[in-house]
């Protein structure tokens, strides 16, 4: 609302045909385009990209843009964020909780560990709340009773503790240390 | 923080970028608060980012039910080591679970703990074993923090809660000795909207009142199992705002004082023995009576053939719904509801549609 349309933006050349709000409306499927961090573009509608509270607010900033720069985030993991989005707006247009509950088990069970933690940061970032909350229960499930070397391979932490450093902390945490499985 | 850029530099290049670590505490916080409080404490290993991460959680998940634990001392330890250990701010939530028999010094330390740091959501479970002779220490039936609180296996003497801030309470397998006749352990809840009562038992207690000014939701399931044989006693509610009330797997007693304005919805599951006394079926009119205003009804089968058993009597009952629009009966492999049962359901509303289901 307070931001000028008129205050030109790195992406004006591109924004200069974009259309009135009241056409705007007479558009079923207007396009936002997405540009992540290694330049990749994406295309989305309307709709998809305002379930991204970081894009929404963008563009109630800066109206006028259509393409959103996403300097933290790259392809992959945005890729795999838009195609969960996508089904959660048939979700909202239909709602049946027990197929949602269905889509957004196979979402996280089909992904890879990697591609899982690589998408929390980009659902923080984009604050999708959804997405955030079952990527956290699919990550606990995936490291829980589970050895620590596990577990720090499996965020791709780099261990900065010396080995006496370390052996020193299990030592201070033996009370923390009983029967746990070593896959 | 030369470390910071070497750390970079070097992730650059390797496969596995630590994308996680640079997340802000909140985030990680949740992942940590959704595993098992060991594997939370166990982070402190992974690196100096995460070695003080778990210290600020402020959801404790104790789960002492694993096998994970050789014994209960050593469960006990881990516990107490948690509570000295963690930062001392504030709890959000606290979950105690444990197929170890509880203990009660231990019991003692985490609600002393809790109430000290404004708990506000506590469940306090250990299985099938019954903490009978443990008293809730008055500081914590009075906490003013607490908004939810599930409990199981306690027993609760002379004292009700008094827990001004509570909106939700649900207590499974808890037993009520008040040696007075009447008990109304719930009155001074002034916010409690949602009130769960499962296999629990009024031992003593000749009337159970359950006032709620606030109360919206209230279950009672399987009332009865644990009391003396044939002692029909007496629950009365006054709850005006009461929208649902569910009834299930308990017993038929003398529900008289009901006082429920606003009822919505009725979940009806009585359990008789074979034999229908009369004094049950009497029972179960009277609680109808109270129930006059649900607009949705659900009924197990079992609730009507209790409802069915003297037809001649139920003939000259009149209907006790006046705003019903739905009754659903379930199981549907029963017989068919016999139609003095009907005509008694429906026969202030005709109108009100009637299902059938597999399952209530």
């Amino acid at each position: 609302m307070s931001s000028s349309t008129d205050s030109p933006t790195l992406t004006t050349e591109t924004t200069q045909l974009s259309p009135q709000p009241d056409t705007e409306t007479a558009k079923p499927t207007k396009k936002i385009t997405l540009k992540s961090s290694d330049n990749q573009i994406f295309e989305v509608e309307e709709s998809v990209a305002m379930e991204f509270a970081t894009v929404k607010s963008f563009f109630e900033d800066s109206p006028s843009t259509d393409t959103v720069p996403l300097p933290n985030v790259t392809a992959k993991p945005l890729s795999q964020v838009i195609e969960f989005c996508k089904e959660q707006i048939k979700f909202k247009a239909n709602p049946d909780e027990a197929q949602k509950k269905k889509y957004n088990a196979e979402f996280v069970t089909e992904k890879s560990d990697k591609d899982l933690v690589d998408m929390i940061p980009v659902a923080n970032y984009l604050e999708i709340k959804d997405l955030l909350d079952v990527l956290n229960q699919a990550v606990a499930d995936r490291i829980e009773n589970k050895s620590v070397e596990y577990v720090r391979s499996f965020f791709g932490i780099d261990n900065d503790f010396t080995a006496e450093e370390e052996a020193a902390l299990r030592r201070e945490h033996a009370w923390a240390y009983e029967g746990v499985d070593e896959d | 923080m030369a470390n910071k850029e070497d750390k970079a530099r070097s992730s650059c290049r390797s496969e596995n970028i630590d994308r996680l670590s640079d997340l802000p505490d909140s985030i990680i916080h949740k992942i940590l608060s959704l595993v098992d409080l060991r594997c939370s404490v166990q982070t402190s290993v992974l690196s100096k980012r995460w070695r003080f991460l778990w210290t600020s959680l402020t959801d404790l998940n104790f789960n002492g039910t694993c096998m994970d634990f050789t014994n209960f001392l050593t469960f006990n330890r881990f516990v107490s080591r948690v509570l000295s250990t963690r930062e001392d701010s504030n709890l959000y939530k606290i979950q105690l679970y444990s197929t170890w028999s509880p203990h009660h010094s231990l019991l003692h330390m985490v609600i002393k703990y809790a109430v000290s740091h404004h708990i506000q959501n506590m469940v306090i479970n250990y299985g099938h074993s019954t903490i009978r002779s443990f008293s809730l220490p008055p500081a914590f039936l009075t906490c003013q923090s607490l908004k939810t609180l599930q409990l199981s296996g306690f027993n609760f003497k002379a004292l009700g809660f008094a827990l001004p801030n509570l909106i939700s309470l649900s207590l499974s397998h808890c037993s009520f000795t008040n040696p007075s006749d009447f008990d109304d352990p719930f009155a001074s809840c002034l916010n409690l909207k949602n009130l769960s009562l499962r296999t629990c038992s009024f031992l003593s207690s000749k009337v159970l009142k359950i006032s709620g000014l606030q109360l919206v939701n209230l279950e009672i399931v399987g009332l009865g199992y644990m009391n003396l044989a044939g002692l029909l006693y007496r629950i009365d509610i006054f709850a005006p705002k009461l929208i649902s009330f569910i009834y299930k797997l308990s017993h038929v007693v003398d529900f008289s004082g009901l006082h429920l304005p606003s009822l919505n919805f009725a979940h009806v599951h009585v359990c008789t023995k074979q034999d229908t006394k009369k004094e049950v079926y009497l029972g179960l009119i009277n609680m109808f009576k109270g129930l006059g205003n649900a607009q949705s009804v659900k009924l197990h089968s079992q609730t009507i053939e209790v409802l069915g058993s003297f037809p001649s009597l139920l003939e000259q009952e009149p209907s006790p719904f006046k705003r019903l629009k739905s009754v659903q009966v379930a199981p549907d492999n029963k017989p068919l509801a016999p139609p003095h049962v009907m005509t008694y359901l429906l026969g202030g509303t005709p109108l009100a549609e009637t299902t059938y289901a597999d399952y209530l």
